[in-house]
């Protein structure tokens, strides 16, 4: 046993002597803390909070408040002119100087000169654009001389010409004035009215349930010949024959109109007995035809639940009718129609190529780069702009597509058919817009089902689709349905790649309808996104479609939020059902 | 054994049919999903094919040439739109028609008169010739192929599809099943109208002019004549009589290009007159409706050399030159300064540099009908064709046949050349189908008629025979500015925001708000346009001081709400943390409510009461504009300056306070720093006012209801929610245990974020803005609504612009299918595409990277 030799101790280094730092008495933590900077994140969250609630306030207050009958109040003027309208705004103003020195603003507005004192002046909505050339009147209320709410005010939707707003003073039969009081007047209002509407939706009935297949049967003939031309030669018996098919179907056509025509010009002419009177801003009388009334009212003389009625039909008619007056009145029925349709026909699109990709890339292909880059690229789709997908459906979907199935199928046709903007391709255009949305979802819920149920499935012998048929997709369906959700509420609020291939701002015909097929996948049809751009932008008269364009606006944010919800309460579902799974 | 007795078999074999479904499904699912992910991939590579024939160079190509005898030089050379005939005008006004494949002479159709044609004149862009005559009168009339389309007869309907027979008028070609579509040459000579002249005109030029014509006549002696023919119709016989006033255009003798007159050239409508010497020099008259004309200005010769031949471009704003040099250059009439309206002050410049000296001499120069392209012949025997915008030469080629006396044109499709000599012709035939657009002409600036330099402009609008202007830098200024306005808006909100939300708000809070502020990813953004461009633009309009001042008042607020909140005992606001949230929803409004308060009284004290006519500026000066612009640099200076300076020495001295007392310092310091900023930006303001800078027409200046202020804002709603929700996911895959070991270690709350999580989420921070990013790159619909959508190239934030996207929803739809202008368009579809790409796969790079980093720690 050798005595083990203790190495010599290291030589330690003396001690540090560590000073301790004097104790803070806490004054230190107030600039550690951070507290301006932590309100500062805080503030910008409150604003982000108030921008999106703001917004959505702002749309719902001013998209109800549409259809509200407001009172009609009559002002008469220190020049004692009168002026009958809505108020629909007031607001505060500097008062310029009297005479305008400063003219070489364009609104004429002196700045040169400013007063404190401030007024206010209300805007009044007069109607009656035929006989005022305006549809608004600005109040200034040091001219006001009289305010009052007339109780014969009426407010009239005219089928033709927009608003109208007057005091009711008498009726006319056949162009005879026969009362003067407006008791009466209402009277005979309320009895013929419904009669006269009705006169006048069978005679809208005839013309469109009428003269649509007369100019169809037309058109067929003239395919038949331009197809026995084709096929049998210009001379041959067939194309004589078809000739003369064609000239024995204008015949008729012209017959049938002609007897149309006596038939709509006699209910125009039952219809158009009667005719209101009343006494307009410009204080000249003006009589309407009560066939030209969609609707009239009483405003300052509704009792609350005829005003709760008269609302509610406003938005019936909204939701169910034709636009009228360039869509800034009437409804947005088409629109819907139109959004659905699109809606419909891209969701059956986009599903099965959605979900055969992400199968693809999360059950068959090899990971590798490759499936990284595709995956990258489609990553990338979903942030390309919408209107690139517009121009590549106006120039593919549209002009080389639709060109060439009307060049192999429709050539006989006249004008193009699937060589235009339709309902087919924007939906098309839409899919493929949205296509990345479905993928990415269903690659996730596909990657959301646990590894182990696979090979649970294999374990148990079966072959890799039944594992996929009968384990996989089943409980990937919701967020298959996720994705399907947020690819439809994506598309249903897109209007830019539209407006490129076939959104119209107004469709003669729906892409759905009664007769064969039924499905017009061809036609252009009406979108409400771009009801609201056009309405509010390309209208003559945007300023008194506001209201509307409110309207529209929540009708959509509705629709898409609606959709939303449903995205984010299937989503949740989704994952509280397979995530925390015990496997 | 079982116990019923019976063996049960079981069947070990996998049945076919699930081999086969498996099998199948295998197959369908892999084709189906590559041929989805490949169909998606070609959306790109079927933008690209679309636009990519924009840069195809363009061909040349000569076809063998045909002997002809025409008797003199040819004055006039005019083929169909088939370019299957020619026909020749000569100098003795004798019309031929040929065949242009086999030279065949077709017909022959003589001068009326007797009287010899001396000078001869087409009007650009119609097809009204004008001939002098010996006598000194003046012969108009119509040379142009018609097309008819006759009922077949026996000697057409043979005919197939595309084939054609020759007549003796022209042609007749089958041009689908039932039409046939004769093309005839017809010639129209009117009754020679008399002037008060005899000598011969030995120069001539024609423009349409309101109510009539303008012709402009010289003579051998150098005297040069403005006739204006009116028509009148007599009230007697109903009769249209022709009525000419002549004016000279100098007094006889005094002209001072002697006798050196090489050609006339009407501007625009004829509303000037060109004569242009053979040394050189141009002289430039007014030509009034009514009077004499009057003598403008001597334009100095630009080149030296003399002028051998010279054309104008259609619409007639361009003259092309062509000089016995082999310079060629074309000029225009620009303003000298902007604000000079009136003729004189206008000047021809030469802008375009067609082709350098020390060639052979230009013989020849004609001009398309249709486009801006021209040709030049040399005589060398090359020819040479220029896209005149551009100043590109595209292709040349050479002729085989002499070029004395050549006389040349365009085809009506602008697809052929067509030469003609005394004894020859010959076609070339030409592609350059899209010669405007070159990526010199999209991307750098070009001279455009009428300009007083190259600029970068986008005006596709070609109606009156204007240029399209295809520079897509203003679309590309405009996308970039929009980017940035709403960048620098959105992108400190919303990840101050997901920092807040991830970090300090308690996740039943979260739970709540997160998904609020995602559905304002979901709003159309036709509707955030609705409300920016209707709403919020004619409100921010009526309100612009308010809402400037709000911008500063609610940052400073907030934080001045924060120090007030240290002053408080530590023992509530460590209770009342939770409610930190609710309290900043109130001070909002206060915020805003101060900021309408002050703007008006700043709008006073600064910007001299009105600040729409200070941003105009017509009042006041630069200098309260650049405190406002200088008050971001104020702020980094001045954080610069405390965390250098103060704080080291501030910081010993706090700790040793109480709690109370250091808030209150702190409080201070806060004041001090923010009358510190404002001084900063006042002294940087005085420094910038004095050099005599202004900010106004530049960054600020005149306001426009819709511009990007307003875009900024709206946008901001489109980009916040996706910048706030990846950014908070950054924020929250942070692992805990960094938060827990910083918090153990004794950091604050705040220093953990600002030192542990936000450096570890910097990648994930990134991406999400670089997402948000490209979301505002492609936005079409709010800036479609609410940027006022003017093609300009200006910083202020008060104007409006137009972007790549907007610019193909407002365009596409009216651009036909095939023409340059579509094919531009879908390139800015690639651009918009590429750009976005490149940010996305950048973004989702950065994200990959942070993710894996994420996880390591």
């Amino acid at each position: 046993m050798t005595p083990r030799v203790l190495p010599p101790p290291l030589e330690l280094p003396p001690p540090i002597k560590r000073t301790r730092r004097p104790r803070s008495a806490g004054g230190s933590t107030v600039l550690a803390q951070g507290e301006p900077m932590l309100w500062l994140t805080a503030g910008m969250l409150a604003i982000c909070l108030m921008m999106i609630l703001g917004l959505l306030f702002l749309v719902i207050g001013q998209g109800i408040q549409t259809f509200w009958p407001r009172p009609i109040e009559m002002i008469t003027t220190k020049e004692s002119t009168k002026i009958v309208g809505e108020v629909d705004r007031v607001e505060e103003y500097q008062p310029v100087a009297e005479e305008i020195k400063n003219d070489s603003k364009p609104d004429g507005v002196d700045r040169t000169t400013k007063s404190t004192e401030k007024l206010t002046r209300r805007r009044f909505r007069t109607g009656n654009y035929a006989l005022l050339g305006t549809h608004f009147t600005w109040v200034n209320d040091n001219d006001v001389e009289k305010l009052e709410r007339p109780e014969w005010a009426i407010g009239i939707e005219q089928f033709e010409g927009g608003r109208l707003y007057g005091l009711l003073t008498g009726f006319k039969i056949d162009g005879v004035l026969k009362s003067e009081d407006p008791a009466e007047a209402w009277k005979v209002f309320e009895e013929h009215h419904s009669k006269v509407e009705s006169l006048r939706y069978q005679r809208i009935a005839l013309e469109r349930e009428v003269v649509g297949p007369i100019n169809a049967s037309i058109s067929d003939a003239r395919r038949a010949l331009r197809e026995a031309q084709h096929y049998f030669g210009k001379n041959s018996p067939q194309a004589r024959k078809a000739q003369e098919d064609l000239a024995s179907s204008e015949a008729d056509a012209q017959t049938r109109l002609a007897e149309l025509r006596s038939r709509i010009e006699k209910l125009a002419a039952d219809a158009g007995h009667f005719e209101l009177v009343l006494s307009t801003s410009s204080e000249q009388a003006y009589s309407v035809n009560l066939s030209n009334i969609v609707r009239a009212y009483l405003p300052n003389q509704l009792t609350w639940n005829e005003k709760l009625s008269l609302y509610a039909s406003r938005w019936w008619e909204f939701l169910s009718a034709d636009p009228r007056e360039a869509n800034t009145e009437g409804g947005v029925f088409p629109a819907i129609i139109g959004t659905m349709t699109m809606t419909l026909i891209m969701s059956i699109a986009v599903v099965p190529f959605g979900v055969l990709a992400a199968l693809y890339l999360k059950e068959y292909a090899k990971a590798g780069l490759m499936v990284s880059i595709v995956r990258i690229a489609i990553n990338n789709l979903a942030g390309v702009p919408s209107i690139v997908f517009g121009v590549f459906g106006l120039g593919f979907f549209v002009y080389l597509l639709g060109g060439s199935i009307d060049r192999a199928f429709f050539w006989s046709y006249e004008g193009p058919v699937f060589g235009q903007g339709g309902v087919l391709w924007a939906s098309f255009t839409l899919a493929l817009l949205t296509l990345p949305v479905v993928i990415v979802a269903t690659e996730e819920a596909l990657s959301a089902v646990p590894n182990s149920m696979r090979e649970g499935s294999y374990a148990c012998g079966a072959s890799k689709w039944q594992t996929i048929r009968h384990i996989i997709l089943p409980r990937a369906m919701p967020g298959v349905f996720t994705g399907l959700i947020l690819a439809i509420a994506r598309g249903a609020g897109e209007v830019a790649p539209l407006m490129l291939v076939g959104v119209l701002e107004h469709a003669p015909e729906l892409p759905i309808d009664g007769h064969f097929p039924y499905i017009h996948p061809d036609r252009p049809f009406m979108h409400l996104g771009f009801s609201i751009y056009h309405s509010a932008f390309k209208s003559q008269n945007s300023d008194a479609a506001r209201p509307l364009v409110f309207t529209i606006t929540l009708l959509l944010i509705v629709l898409i939020a609606v959709l939303n919800l449903i995205a984010i309460w299937m989503r949740s579902r989704f994952r509280r059902r397979f995530t925390p799974s015990a496997f | 054994m079982s116990l019923s007795g019976k063996e049960r078999v079981r069947n070990r074999k996998t049945r076919a049919s699930v081999f086969i479904a498996d099998r199948l499904a295998r197959i369908l699912i892999t084709a189906g999903g590559i041929a989805t992910i490949v169909a998606i991939c070609a959306v790109a590579v079927f933008l690209v094919a679309v636009s990519l024939p924009l840069f195809l160079s363009p061909t040349l190509t000569p076809d063998p040439p045909q002997n002809v005898s025409v008797a003199s030089p040819p004055w006039f050379v005019l083929t169909d739109q088939d370019q299957r005939l020619v026909a020749v005008v000569d100098q003795s006004g004798t019309c031929r028609l040929f065949e242009l494949a086999t030279g065949k002479l077709l017909s022959e159709s003589a001068f009326p008169g007797d009287v010899k044609p001396t000078a001869f004149a087409v009007s650009k862009g119609s097809d009204q010739i004008a001939v002098g005559l010996a006598d000194g009168k003046i012969r108009l009339g119509t040379i142009q192929f018609k097309d008819t389309f006759p009922p077949e007869d026996d000697s057409t309907s043979s005919l197939k599809v595309g084939e054609y027979r020759v007549t003796d008028t022209g042609i007749a070609v089958r041009i689908d099943d039932e039409q046939i579509r004769r093309t005839e040459l017809s010639i129209l000579w009117k009754d020679p109208v008399a002037t008060h002249r005899t000598n011969p005109i030995t120069g001539i030029d024609l423009a349409p002019s309101s109510g009539g014509s303008i012709i402009a006549t010289s003579e051998d002696s150098g005297e040069v004549f403005v006739h204006r023919l009116t028509k009148k119709k007599d009230l007697l016989s109903g009769k249209e009589a022709t009525k000419l006033t002549s004016q000279p255009v100098v007094k006889s003798g005094e002209h001072p290009w002697g006798r050196e007159v090489e050609g006339l050239g009407f501007l625009g409508n004829g509303s000037q007159l060109l004569v242009i010497s053979r040394p050189g020099p141009i002289y430039r008259f007014d030509v009034p409706q009514a009077g004499t004309p009057l003598f403008v200005a001597k334009e100095e010769a630009n080149v030296a050399a003399p002028v051998s031949s010279t054309t104008m471009m259609l619409g007639r704003n361009t003259i092309l030159l062509g000089h016995t040099s082999g310079e060629l250059d074309g000029e225009f009439l620009v303003r000298r300064k902007e604000s000079d309206k009136s003729d004189s002050e206008q000047s021809l410049v030469l802008a375009k540099h067609l082709h350098s000296a020390g060639g052979s001499p230009v013989v020849s120069l004609t001009s398309s009908n249709r486009s801006r392209l021209a040709a030049a012949l040399f005589e060398s025997g090359e020819i040479s064709v220029y896209e005149v915008t551009t100043g590109d030469k595209l292709v040349s080629a050479s002729l085989r046949i002499p070029t004395a006396n050549a006389s040349m044109a365009f085809s009506p499709r602008d697809d052929g050349i067509i030469i003609a000599t005394p004894t020859a012709i010959e076609h070339l035939s030409l592609r350059a189908e899209h010669p405007e657009a070159t990526l010199q002409a999209l991307f750098t600036p070009i001279w455009y008629e009428g300009y007083q330099g190259p600029e970068y402009v986008w005006q596709s609008d070609t109606s009156g025979g204007a240029e399209p202007k295809f520079g897509m830098m203003p679309l590309i200024f405009g996308t970039i500015k929009a980017t940035f306005y709403s960048m620098l808006f959105g992108v400190p909100l919303a990840i101050l925001a997901a920092i807040y939300t991830s970090e300090f708000l308690h996740p039943r809070v979260k739970a709540r708000i997160k998904p609020t502020i995602e559905l304002m990813a979901g709003l159309p953004s036709v509707v955030l346009g609705f409300i920016g461009a209707m709403v919020l633009a004619p409100w921010v309009a009526g309100n612009l001081p308010q809402v400037l001042a709000t911008f500063v008042t609610i940052p400073v607020l907030f934080m001045l709400t924060g120090h007030l909140w240290q002053l408080l005992p530590t023992p509530f606001t460590l209770r009342a943390q939770k409610f930190r949230f609710l309290i900043a929803l109130v001070v909002l409004p206060i915020a805003v409510w101060v900021g309408f308060a002050i703007g008006p009284l700043l709008e006073d004290l600064l910007l001299e009461g009105d600040i729409m006519l200070w941003l105009d500026g017509q009042t006041g000066s630069g200098l309260s504009g650049w405190i406002f612009i200088l008050l971001p640099v104020a702020i980094v200076l001045t954080i610069w300056l405390e965390n250098s300076a103060i704080d080291p020495w501030l910081r010993p001295q706090m700790s040793a306070m109480t709690r109370g007392r250091a808030a209150l310092v702190a409080l201070v310091r806060y004041l001090a720093s923010l009358v510190m900023v404002v001084a900063f930006a006042w002294i940087g303001a005085v420094l910038f006012d004095g050099m005599g800078w202004d900010p106004r027409g530049n960054v600020v200046g005149t306001y426009v209801q819709r511009n990007s202020l307003i875009v900024g804002f709206v946008m901001g709603f489109a980009i916040i929610p996706i910048i706030y929700t990846l950014a908070d996911d950054a924020l929250s895959t942070v692992p805990e245990h960094l938060r827990s070991a910083s918090l153990g270690a004794g950091a604050t709350p705040w220093q953990t974020t600002t030192w542990i999580v936000v450096p570890t989420a910097m990648s994930g921070l990134f991406s999400a803005v670089i997402v948000g990013l490209g979301r505002a790159v492609g936005e079409t619909m709010i800036v479609l609504m609410a940027a006022g959508s003017t093609p300009i190239m200006e910083w202020n934030i008060f104007n409006g612009f137009r972007t790549l996207s907007a610019n193909i929803a407002i365009e596409l739809p009216e651009a036909a299918q095939g023409t340059t202008h579509y094919r531009t368009l879908f390139f800015a579809a690639v651009v918009l595409l590429a750009f976005t790409s490149v940010l996305n796969t950048i973004a989702e790079l950065v994200r990959i990277r942070f993710r894996r980093r994420a996880f390591q720690l």
